[in-house]
């Protein structure tokens, strides 16, 4: 893990925070941390294998946001969410 | 025990060796029992830890009296966390840190190492803007 995917996950980690107090749903999550998806992308672009998961037991707010997105992406590959063409 | 102050890519940070750590500025220090901890570290009754946020347990603090609680949460500025209190804003949690002996010494350190802390400047996703504050508090007392 590099510096910089430590900090990134950090940021992410800090800015989830105020969502998962209020217990906020997925799509709420999605929308309001959509300036930090460029990040998230860097850091699946970057990382080796195991230290995406070493991020997500390090910062459990990034775990979560991961898991956002990834429930989404789940539901737009099954067609639960329709994406316009 | 030993409690240093380094900082981390995670910003200001209080490490214990190879007992963990924590970023400052949203820690604190709760009485309690976690739950999500490797089985190494569970406890059959509630103990004195220092969290990030609420629950997320970072370091045992192992025969820890109240005593030394206050003396450790007054030197890294380490808000107490009641249960049943209302959770501090970070905001709160940052100002406990920005008054503590150890900010203090994280300002002496931006002075005397000036480069190597610019280069730190960024690692700031707990403390925004900590690099900044201690040059501002270091200029004011050397005016």
């Amino acid at each position: 893990m590099t510096g910089k995917q430590a900090r990134i996950a950090a940021r992410i980690d800090a800015a989830m925070q105020p969502f998962l107090r209020q217990g906020e749903d997925d799509i709420t999550i999605l929308t309001g941390m959509s300036d930090h998806m460029t990040d998230f992308e860097h850091l699946i672009d970057t990382a080796k294998p195991g230290v995406m998961d070493e991020l997500c037991r390090r910062y459990p707010g990034f775990y979560r946001y991961a898991k956002v997105l990834e429930g989404i992406a789940g539901a737009i590959q099954s067609g639960a969410i329709k994406v316009p063409q | 025990m030993v409690f240093e102050g380094v900082v981390s890519a995670d910003g200001p940070y209080l490490s214990c060796s190879l007992d963990g750590g924590v970023a400052l500025g949203v820690s604190g220090i709760r009485h309690f029992q976690p739950t999500d901890i490797p089985s190494r570290l569970n406890q059959p009754e509630p103990r004195w830890w220092v969290v990030k946020y609420r629950d997320e347990a970072r370091i045992l603090l192992r025969g820890f009296n109240q005593r030394a609680v206050d003396r450790l949460s007054d030197e890294f500025g380490l808000v107490l966390l009641i249960d049943g209190e209302s959770l501090p804003s970070d905001h709160v949690r940052q100002d406990y840190f920005f008054t503590s002996p150890a900010w203090d010494a994280l300002c002496r350190w931006v002075v005397k190492h000036p480069r190597l802390a610019k280069a730190r400047a960024g690692d700031d996703p707990y403390l925004p803007s900590w690099y900044g504050r201690a040059l501002a508090a270091a200029r004011a007392l050397s005016a």
